[in-house]
């Protein structure tokens, strides 16, 4: 009897292994993660100091949005407000607005962020310009 | 910034340890065997971690906040020495093998957890976006401009637990970047782990199945940033210790639900209504009880009604700051399309895409089969399996009924959502099919059936 218990409960564990395969799946990854940070040289020490880094992991930003916070950072701006185009891209709009912050987007801001395949108003004058972005300083 | 980084246990255990050990009656009569250890250390540091909330929320400046809250977790320490020094506690009562397990499963989530950068949706505009705006402003205040309309995307509305526990880590370590700021996680992780440690005396198949399952189920939910999976993880610890209380009437399960469901509605709106699910099943199941057993009807002491209201006191807090900041809570759902989305077939396209598609019906028929063992071996069923399935059902119905009314597209709003808001639904199940399992294991050791304290506590 005792035995058929502990049997019926492996039987258990087994069908919701089977039936969830998530749960194997995530025990291989989490796995097989650390066999290749310890199996690789000085990973887990780059892994550290990409950890202790300032500002580090910003790679994940869509490229557009990388060279964008670029532009803001490298030309000293507090403030800016982004073309008609990047407003309407869900994507680029709010990794722009929480990727550059504390750089504060700003409807009236005088320095306006647009793709560099957007007209530039004749008003403004393009400050610089890297991976397919471009600031503006529109007084 | 490793010191920050390890110093968070000491300090969340010290903060916990001063409401914990200084309001009377809580650690009365509770077991300080091993699984009594276990589950008063995930106490201690729920309690702490719901602290040094309050104490942000309270304060809002981070500096002032970890200043105050240091000076409170060194006086918690020395507090928890005075009055554990008269008790005997026996860590050989504790199973060093589930503890390495405990260990080993906190280091393997760790490598994703800490390296893998902020890249999910929801963890970059909302949960460590709001840590980010905490920390560049040093604190939880208006000044950083949350009614801001260009944040409008962002669901300022949203509670600030993990942006605080964020934003704190960042402070610790002195700057922001896209991995420091997810040790809030990693913070969140370690009290549920410890948590089910509480559960098992020896190791068992149903320790597996809590690793497998509850666990390594949630998968990337527990390191991608979004808070959902640890909202699951910590709705289920809560039925389950509400359940078991309902059993063992040892208040130490009940003070440690209470603590769990505290952090829960402080992570994700749906706590409020989950908390109401939970505490009407539990009542349900309580008045059942007392019914057939009513002289095992207890009575809580004033100890855990002000433990409660502490627990409580975060969620107060941040909604009496909205209401001051003029944020208003959205909430996607509209009663008046129920109907409506009703006569259109929307409940069958709800039901495919929740109970089939994301499992809930494959759960239920694993717990059906573990009920249908439990009663061929003619074995009685714990009341505690019955607050984790009816909390999950009740919930998943709660949850039916918001995209019944939600005022987006619905087959848009249920293919972004639905593998999340089933995730608590799924964990209840799996945790009333552990409960299942502890019963058929259980019984084929008497001696375990009453978890009963080991050491008698010498009065000094």
């Amino acid at each position: 009897m005792k035995a058929f218990k502990i049997l019926c409960v492996v039987g258990l564990l087994i069908l919701s292994l089977v039936l969830f395969r998530t749960s194997t799946t995530t025990a291989v990854v989490l796995h097989s993660g650390w066999i290749n940070v310890l199996g690789a040289d000085s990973a887990l020490h780059r892994l550290w100091s990409q950890f202790s880094t300032p500002s580090a992991g910003e790679h994940v930003l869509p490229p557009p949005v990388q060279a964008g916070i670029m532009l803001l950072r490298s030309n000293h701006v507090s403030s800016f407000r982004y073309s008609p185009a990047i407003g309407k891209d869900e994507e680029i709009r709010q990794r722009l607005i929480e990727g550059a912050y504390p750089l504060r987007n700003d409807d009236q801001a005088r320095f306006c962020l647009s793709y560099e395949s957007e007209p530039v108003a004749p008003t403004c004058v393009i400050l610089a310009r890297t991976g397919g972005m471009v600031l503006a300083d529109c007084p | 910034m490793l010191i920050a980084l390890s110093l968070f246990l000491p300090y969340f255990l010290g903060l916990g340890c001063i409401i914990l050990f200084t309001i009377p009656g809580l650690q009365k009569d509770s077991p300080l065997d091993g699984p009594g250890i276990a589950r008063l250390l995930a106490t201690l540091l729920l309690s702490g971690i719901l602290l040094h909330y309050t104490l942000v929320l309270l304060l809002e400046k981070l500096g002032l906040s970890l200043a105050i809250g240091s000076v409170l977790s060194l006086a918690g320490l020395f507090r928890a020495y005075l009055v554990l020094r008269i008790q005997a506690v026996r860590p050989r009562a504790f199973s060093w093998v589930l503890a390495g397990s405990i260990l080993y499963v906190t280091i393997l989530f760790a490598l994703y957890i800490l390296f893998d950068p902020l890249s999910a949706w929801d963890a970059r505009s909302i949960w460590f976006f709001h840590g980010k705006i905490i920390f560049y402003n040093q604190s939880l205040s208006q000044s950083a401009g949350w009614n801001d309309q260009s944040f409008g995307w962002s669901h300022v509305f949203y509670p600030k637990l993990v942006p605080v526990l964020a934003a704190q880590f960042a402070y610790a370590g002195g700057f922001w970047n896209e991995y420091l700021p997810k040790a809030s996680l990693l913070a969140l992780l370690v009290p549920a782990l410890m948590a089910f440690l509480a559960f098992f005396r020896s190791f068992r198949i149903s320790f597996l199945y809590v690793i497998l399952m509850l666990f390594m189920g949630l998968g990337q939910w527990l390191w991608n940033g979004y808070v959902d999976g640890y909202f699951a993880l910590y709705t289920g610890l809560t039925s389950l210790f509400f359940g078991r209380w309902l059993v063992s009437r040892d208040n130490g399960d009940l003070i440690a639900g209470v603590a769990f469901l505290g952090v829960a509605v402080n992570l994700k709106n749906e706590g409020l209504f989950f908390a109401l699910t939970v505490s009407s099943c539990m009542l349900a199941v309580r008045f059942v009880r007392a019914r057939t057993a009513p002289a095992e009807a207890g009575s809580l002491g004033p100890g855990f009604w002000v433990f409660t209201a502490l627990t409580a006191l975060g969620m107060v807090l941040w909604s009496w700051k909205k209401h001051l900041w003029g944020l208003s809570t959205h909430v996607p759902m509209e009663l008046a399309r129920v109907p409506l989305r009703l006569s259109e077939g929307a409940f069958g396209t709800i039901v495919d895409a929740l109970i089939l598609r994301e499992g809930v019906a494959t759960a239920c028929i694993v717990f059906l089969v573990a009920l249908g063992i439990v009663k061929a071996f003619r074995l009685p069923i714990s009341p505690a399996v019955w607050v984790p399935l009816l909390t999950s059902l009740a919930y998943g119905l709660g949850i039916c009924l918001i995209y019944l009314g939600t005022p987006y597209d619905l087959p848009w709003h249920l293919g972004t959502s639905a593998s999340r808001t089933m995730l608590p639904v799924l964990q209840g199940i799996f945790c009333a099919t552990f409960v299942l399992m502890q019963e058929l294991e259980r019984n084929d050791t008497p001696e375990n059936v009453k978890i009963e304290p080991k050491t008698k506590p010498r009065r000094g």
